[in-house]
């Protein structure tokens, strides 16, 4: 059975404290916050830098794929994917050329991955009862 | 006949109407119709509202209120003294009797025993993605410069008068987390959960209004236009390894926040690891519908007249929007500091402002806020970071409170 953990002598605090003791518990409790999600902050940055590592070296190994601009006057490159035909690119620059306006940019395409499509419906349901208001 | 019709209305509710009881038929209805006719978080305001209605009946076979019974279970157990070392067979008897008790004096455990806020959260880690967030790892700490609206909220509440035990109670809704919320304050303050409770929900409906002014306050007109690079795609990998990391570390660091930690991780995981989809659909549909609704009328059922309407009450609903106020303020604060400290990948600071865990309301304010300033700023991703971040360091913030003054 786990041993209980002490509790932290600084942290500790009477019902109606003192305003010194209370901005040292407020001051430890904000240093806890920070510690933990600092910690997770080192661990991310060093799961996306071993993640990174390996996409670079996944990529030298594949040959470039061809792009193609997008319609859109920014004409920032698509990339594709070797398995969307290029008709469908053109279909889709077009109707976001049409639904939002020549500012609109394609920043990539990738083909619908549909294993998650009972997840999205849930979250949009869930979503749409917070209702955003103007 | 009339004296027999007398009596029988001794034995309706009528005879037991309290002024009280009127007063908070109004507070539901005006709960009632700012969640219907107005859009305020319906899945919870409706709930809540009509359990501060039932509450404030005089139902039978709903909820006991009574100082002296808890109208669950009795254990009549008969055991022995410890026998004489030569004596081998030794005899206990227990015997449990159920009380007659109402409805919700069994249900309303769910929230007393601390189960149905982290299976809510089991839910909501099913339906988060922490992708954003695992792309632009150094968005973490404005989720947690925003719980610093917390901590000065507890100071305020304690300035006011309250216990310690309630000012952290009331400063947790600064956190925009409803099961938070109300996980912290079954803990320390269950006497407060109602009106706790609707402040949280209320203002988490209220971030629309209130975190806009605040933030361009905060922000020059060419720190709302800063566009940000779009986010890099994240692994499966990652996130599953994000999952199980946070939950390690978190835990390590706040046993307190156990439950809540672990059941959003590992909503998290059943849904980021692909291969558990009926698990992952019922988390996000019939479990988290099925206790969001258990969840509301329970803490609707704490809300009467006695206990709701008190001067306390109308402190917690404005120490409620300070909160949210000073978290939005700190976290747009530290996003402007973390810009002088790296000015060479700024961030946009509206961002800063979705560290409150109010998912994904925050992050779209903050998207709509870059819109204003710039029309091709788009911010809804990178804001989610912030945003999802505010989740952990809200629980974490909890844990502490806890860990500290729960015992």
């Amino acid at each position: 059975m786990p041993l209980p953990l002490p509790l932290p002598p600084l942290a500790a605090l009477p019902p109606h404290p003192e305003f010194r003791d209370m901005v040292r518990y407020q001051a430890t409790g904000l240093l806890v916050v920070f510690i933990a999600l600092f910690l997770l902050w080192a661990m991310m940055e060093l799961l996306g830098a071993v993640f990174r590592r390996r996409e670079r070296t996944a990529t030298e190994n594949v040959s470039p794929v061809a792009s193609t601009s997008s319609s859109a006057p920014a004409g920032r490159p698509i990339t594709e994917p070797e398995d969307i035909p290029e008709h469908h690119l053109v279909v889709i620059a077009a109707a976001v050329h049409d639904a939002f306006g020549p500012r609109a940019r394609v920043i990539s395409v990738a083909p619908h991955d549909d294993r998650h499509d009972w997840a999205i419906e849930g979250r949009r349901d869930i979503f749409a009862g917070h209702k955003l208001r103007p | 006949m009339l004296q027999g019709l007398l009596d029988f209305f001794q034995t309706t509710g009528f005879a037991q109407l309290t002024p009280g009881m009127l007063v908070m038929w109004v507070v539901s209805g005006v709960l009632l119709w700012l969640a219907v006719a107005k859009g305020f978080e319906p899945l919870l305001l409706v709930p809540i509202a009509f359990g501060a209605l039932i509450a404030n009946l005089p139902t039978r076979g709903v909820i006991t209120h009574t100082e002296t019974s808890s109208a669950v279970f009795t254990v009549h157990a008969d055991i022995e003294t410890p026998p004489a070392e030569t004596v081998t067979d030794s005899r206990r008897e227990v015997r449990v009797e159920r009380i007659e008790g109402g409805l919700y004096d069994f249900i309303s455990q769910g929230v007393k025993i601390e189960i149905f806020p982290p299976l809510i959260f089991l839910g909501v880690g099913a339906l988060t993605d922490f992708g954003p967030l695992i792309a632009l790892p150094r968005t973490i700490l404005l989720g947690a410069a925003a719980q610093a609206g917390l901590f000065a909220t507890f100071m305020g509440a304690s300035l006011l008068g309250f216990t310690s035990r309630q000012a952290a109670s009331i400063g947790i809704i600064g956190g925009a987390d409803g099961p938070t919320a109300i996980f912290l304050s079954n803990k320390l303050a269950p006497e407060l959960l109602g009106a706790i409770a609707v402040a949280a929900y209320s203002y988490m409906a209220l971030v629309p209004l209130i975190q806009p002014p605040i933030m361009r306050a905060l922000t020059t007109e060419r720190e709302r236009r800063i566009r940000m690079r779009s986010l890099r795609k994240v692994s499966k990998l990652e996130k599953l390894l994000f999952a199980v990391g946070v939950t390690i570390v978190c835990i390590l660091l706040v046993p307190d926040a156990s439950a809540l930690i672990a059941m959003l991780m590992l909503g998290n995981f059943l849904r980021e690891c692909g291969v558990t989809e009926r698990l992952v659909k019922s988390a996000q549909n019939e479990i988290i519908n099925t206790l969001t609704i258990l969840l509301g009328t329970s803490v609707g059922l704490t809300m009467r007249a006695e206990s709701f309407l008190a001067p306390a009450t109308l402190k917690i609903l404005v120490l409620g929007v300070v909160a949210f106020a000073l978290s939005t303020a700190t976290g747009v604060l530290a996003a402007r500091l973390m810009n002088l400290v790296s000015p060479r990948t700024p961030i946009n600071p509206l961002i800063g402002a979705a560290g409150v865990s109010a998912v994904p309301m925050a992050a779209r304010v903050a998207h709509v806020e870059g819109q204003r300033a710039d029309p091709g700023n788009y911010l809804l991703m990178p804001a989610m970071g912030p945003n999802v971040a505010g989740v952990i360091g809200t629980a974490v913030a909890a844990g502490y409170f806890i860990s500290t003054l729960g015992r």
